[in-house]
């Protein structure tokens, strides 16, 4: 790999080398394109990452610049291969470094500073480097942790977990270099350790996420530590055990997360499974032989060195610009041996922070997961992309670095309440991955998706979805290639069994991805009965040849109307006139009815694309508000959207999202008719549930939004007041959908059967799980209103557990 | 202790990353664009829009929706059409309620497959009427111009490609015209009610 190209520094040399996309541009014989200009100067600080080097003339700055990128060039490949040759490595390039550390001292700096926060796999190695710079010059030793001081400071200023974790870590190994003292290491810990005291304060999000960083970072200071400074180690090791015992979840709020339910249930608190190994590397002496540890070799070197102190960490208030973090136990989707429990913590930590470190370029993350390996000591996993032969490699017999990869890649993309990074990162890294190892990697997502479905019964309903977007997002960025066959089984399954369910839906968002016919051809014939017998399209009420005579004069109206650009006066006007002549039914009849012809006529010509429907929809507000009268009349505008889209799942939901937006419906309008008795027997349905979460979503968007307006310019007019009432609406969607959830899992007639009821169980924890900020806003009501006497003992209990887990 | 003024950290840039960050704009700019640099920087900056590129001509609104919606809540699609015949020509806009949506796309959804095709985003500085037209003599994109390969999901040949074999093949072409059935298979992506568009379809868009 050329790591060389890809230094941010070089970047800005290059530029008249790509074209719009940022891509190489091919050498053409013929030159130009015709649309190709020439290349323009850089947009100023558009774009980050360049080093200055402006005030150096001619030649000169290309031989130092050519200098830089090879200097860090080497500090970034070093410990890429775990081999032999790390120690002479490591060894000379502190003698290239210390040379010219003076002349290019920014640019040793910073890249020494990029790769503990971007290569967190290779702490070790650099914390190695560091501390031989250290011990040939204390003031370059001085200087770097002077730096990673800052970018600790920063990190947990900002609230970047991740950051602050590697570079804890990272700090801990200077301990083991002579780099730092251990007084200044546990002065660290006892910043982080001291909100949660070791009093009887109770656990929240912040202190957990705390206490997390303080256990990762004692995992790694713990050898030196356990040597330097015994006691105050055993004293820490005892506050972070107190306070895991008494803050670890109850039995609801594990419940509560949990992906699998078949899983042995101690719980899935990440705290509790953290204690287990750092306890395990105690007893093993501190001693961690997953990776490589070059520090051992040069204990002579380290032992002259001048050791700094860190100067005093100050923990301002917690951010909350981001949410807390307190790591997650690693998924076990394949079988691996328990001897090596350790070593894939550890292996997998690794894998984990470097999904989140690298998080902003998924394709150089993606190689870089394939390579990491190298870091492994050696005969700890076994590596599928460089062994021999794939069939020695079993993974009940040892650990496979790929399969570990994938696990960490699911463990992320299923955490509940919510994963640490968008859906969408963890589809295209996966694209990127098989793009990178194309047959072994296909095999191993397959087989751990495989191995997910086949316990989909006791997978929590929102993974389920979850991974059934994955799956489509995957699938149609490689010519939608899967063996469906091996699920062809579901299609005689009954209709909301959890596996036929899964499938289906999976193959209705790769619908949305794609068209019926394409997905026809990739479907053996067996499954073929799992999709929609017809393309998508719209159910216009008014086409029937049965419709009556009248009925039949004013459709053909309104159409003619709204097919001439009518306008909404127009519109209003012929449903006056007709409706008017009907003598034999009351306003209020005749009031429905115009609204249900209005709607279908509206939906119907914008029904062709999106940017229609907006038009339409836009265009005859005026007219829509006069019937969206009462929440009755808003409740039947939704429901005729779902009468018209009843075969378009997509336009269904985003259709009520922009009704809402043009304020035709509102959101409790919109809970109302999810709730609709109709709708039982189909809980199953993953597009009522993408409904009711954008709408929830857009509910605490409009108030987070006016509140930031507020914030900004407290004086805009009646703002307030329109805050006021954002909030009560939140308050009232809250409330209305726990009551909608819990009247119907309270009473026989809510749910169809068993399988049914438990679709709907595996929502209302979501709902719950998922808006607990907005739950815990409304406990009084709730508790009066929703989970008294009448509620089911299950619901109950789902209250109890959102209450108890951590905020 | 190491002591404050040990290192003078302002003096590191902290936008300095070894890997590139994938939610940075391109070097392009758009040489009809009506501004000053500074102005096109600070449009950048908080752009809540993405231009999109590569596009199959049948990729309905629909399937934009979906893809892009995994980045954050869009506030409209605009469908890139041909000048002349207004159907789509390959491109589109897609523009978020925030600028970290338009970020998170660059990072997640840049570079993936939609029907597919690779397609390519970058940031924008902002639709303006006028701009969901091919700039191409023929109507559609520049790049569909001059374009000697063949490409199924972009009509065929290019413009000037296809204008010379038609003229060439124009006596040959006589009595084949019912072997043409290749976009017949791309077209039947369409419900009964035949909603999306097709390239004989004049009113697309009413704007």
């Amino acid at each position: 790999m050329d790591f060389a190209g890809r230094l941010g520094g070089r970047r800005g040399a290059s530029r008249g080398n790509v074209d719009e996309f940022g891509r190489e541009r091919r050498d053409r014989p013929h030159g130009r394109k015709p649309y190709e200009r020439p290349a323009r100067g850089g947009r100023g600080g558009a774009r980050g990452g360049s080093v200055g080097f402006g005030s150096r003339v001619g030649g000169q700055v290309d031989e130092a610049k050519g200098i830089e990128s090879r200097l860090s060039s080497l500090i970034i490949k070093v410990g890429d291969s775990n081999s032999a040759a790390l120690q002479n490595n490591l060894d000379a390039l502190s003698v290239v470094l210390e040379k010219d550390y003076t002349k290019h001292e920014i640019t040793v700096l910073q890249t020494l500073r990029q790769c503990v926060l971007e290569l967190p796999w290779k702490a070790t190695v650099y914390a190695t480097l560091v501390g031989l710079l250290n011990a040939k010059n204390s003031g370059t030793g001085e200087k770097i942790v002077s730096m990673m001081h800052m970018a600790l400071a920063r990190a947990l200023d900002s609230g970047d977990w991740g950051s602050a974790k590697v570079v804890l870590r990272f700090f801990a190994l200077l301990v083991g270099t002579r780099t730092i003292s251990s007084e200044s290491m546990v002065a660290v810990l006892d910043v982080l350790l001291a909100p949660v005291g070791d009093g009887d304060c109770a656990a929240t999000a912040a202190g957990r996420c705390l206490v997390h960083l303080a256990m990762s970072t004692m995992l790694w200071a713990g050898q030196s530590l356990s040597q330097l400074a015994p006691e105050a180690l055993e004293q820490r090791l005892g506050v972070v055990r107190r306070y895991v015992e008494r803050s670890s979840d109850d039995a609801q709020s594990s419940a509560l997360t949990t992906v699998f339910h078949d899983a042995p249930s101690r719980g899935t608190d990440s705290l509790v499974y953290l204690l287990d190994v750092l306890r395990a590397v105690a007893e093993g002496g501190w001693k961690i032989d997953a990776v490589c540890t070059p520090q051992d070799m040069f204990s002579d070197e380290f032992a002259q060195a001048t050791v700094h102190s860190l100067p005093p960490l100050e923990l301002k208030e917690l951010p909350t610009r981001r949410p807390f973090t307190a790591g997650v136990e690693f998924l076990q989707l394949v079988p691996s041996p328990s001897e090596s429990a350790v070593r894939r913590f550890i292996l997998q930590d690794f894998i984990c922070d470097t999904i989140t470190q690298l998080e902003g370029n998924r394709k150089d993350c993606a190689r870089y997961l394939l390579q990491m390996h190298a870091m492994c000591s050696e005969d700890v996993c076994s590596v599928m992309t460089t062994a021999q032969s794939l069939e020695d490699i079993d993974p009940e017999t040892s650990l496979v670095f790929e399969y570990m990869v994938g696990e960490v890649l699911f463990t992320q993309m299923l955490q509940l309440p919510s994963s640490p990074q968008r859906m969408m990162y963890y589809a295209s890294l996966a694209i990127e991955l098989r793009k990178a190892e194309p047959q072994i990697l296909a095999t191993v997502l397959e087989t751990l998706v495989d191995n997910i479905v086949a316990r989909v019964s006791s997978v929590d309903v929102e993974c389920i979805t979850r991974l059934s977007s994955w799956l489509a997002i995957y699938i149609s960025n490689f010519a939608f290639q899967w063996d469906w066959a091996r699920w062809e089984s579901a299609a005689t399954d009954t209709a909301t069994a959890p596996r036929r369910v899964f499938v289906h839906e999976a193959l209705l968002k790769l619908l949305r991805l794609s068209y019926l016919d394409r997905l026809r051809t990739m479907l053996p014939e067996s499954c073929l009965t799992l999709l929609p017998e017809k393309p998508p399209a719209h159910n216009f009420k008014f086409t029937v040849a049965a419709m009556d005579e009248r009925t039949r004069e004013v459709s053909v109206a309104m159409g003619r109307c709204l097919k001439n650009k009518g306008t909404s006066d127009q519109a209003l006007a012929i449903l006056q006139e007709h409706y008017a002549q009907w003598s034999d039914i009351d306003d209020g009849t005749r009031q429905t009815l115009a609204r249900e012809m209005l709607m279908e006529h509206v939906l119907l010509l914008g029904s062709k694309t999106l940017s229609h429907m907006l038009n339409a929809i836009e265009k005859f507000t005026p007219a829509l508000l006069r019937f969206a009268d009462s929440p009755e009349a808003k409740l039947a505008i939704a429901r005729t959207v779902e009468d018209f889209w009843l075969r378009h799942p997509q336009f269904f939901v985003i259709t009520i999202d922009k009704l809402i937006d043009y304020r035709i419906i509102d959101p409790i309008s919109v809970v109302d008719m999810l709730f609709d008795e109709e709708h039982v027997g189909q809980w199953c349905k993953f597009h009522l549930w993408e409904i009711l979460r954008n709408t929830i979503n857009k509910v605490n968007l409009r108030v987070t939004q006016l509140q930031t307006r507020m914030a900004e310019d407290p004086s805009t007019e009646g703002i307030e007041a329109t805050l006021a009432q954002m909030v009560q609406e939140q308050n009232d969607s809250v409330v209305a959908t726990a009551r909608h959830f819990v009247r119907l899992l309270s009473s026989q007639s809510g749910s169809a059967d068993d399988v049914d009821r438990a679709w709907l169980m595996g929502r209302f924890k979501e709902f719950m799980r998922t808006y607990q900020a907005q739950i815990m806003e409304n406990v009084p009501v709730l508790e009066s209103l929703v989970f008294n006497e009448a509620a089911s003992q299950d619901t109950c209990q789902v209250f109890v557990g959102v209450r108890n887990l951590p905020a | 202790m190491v002591s404050a003024t040990a290192f003078d950290n302002s003096l590191l840039d902290d936008n300095f990353t070894i890997v590139p960050r994938l939610d940075r704009p391109s070097t392009y700019k758009d040489h009809q664009y009506q501004g000053t640099t500074e102005q096109w920087n600070v449009d950048m900056a908080k752009s809540t829009t993405l231009y999109v590129g590569n596009l199959s001509f049948y990729t309905t609104e629909e399937q934009l929706y979906e893809v892009f919606s995994k980045a954050g809540e869009i506030k409209r699609i605009i469908m890139g059409l041909s000048r002349q015949t207004k159907t789509p020509c390959g491109f589109c806009f897609v523009e978020y309620y925030t600028h970290d949506s338009a970020l998170e796309c660059m990072k997640y959804v840049n570079g993936t497959k939609l029907d597919d095709r690779i397609i390519r985003t970058d940031i924008d500085p902002g639709f303006r009427e006028g701009r969901q037209f091919g700039r191409g003599r023929s109507g559609g994109q520049v790049r569909d111009e001059y374009r000697q390969e063949y490409d199924e999901g972009r009509g065929g040949w290019g413009y000037m490609r296809a204008k010379q074999q038609d003229e060439r093949g124009h006596n040959q072409d006589d009595g084949y015209d019912s072997m043409s059935g290749a976009d017949k298979t791309i077209n039947s992506r369409l419900g009964s009610s035949a909603r999306a568009p097709s390239l004989g379809d004049g009113d697309y868009r009413d704007d």
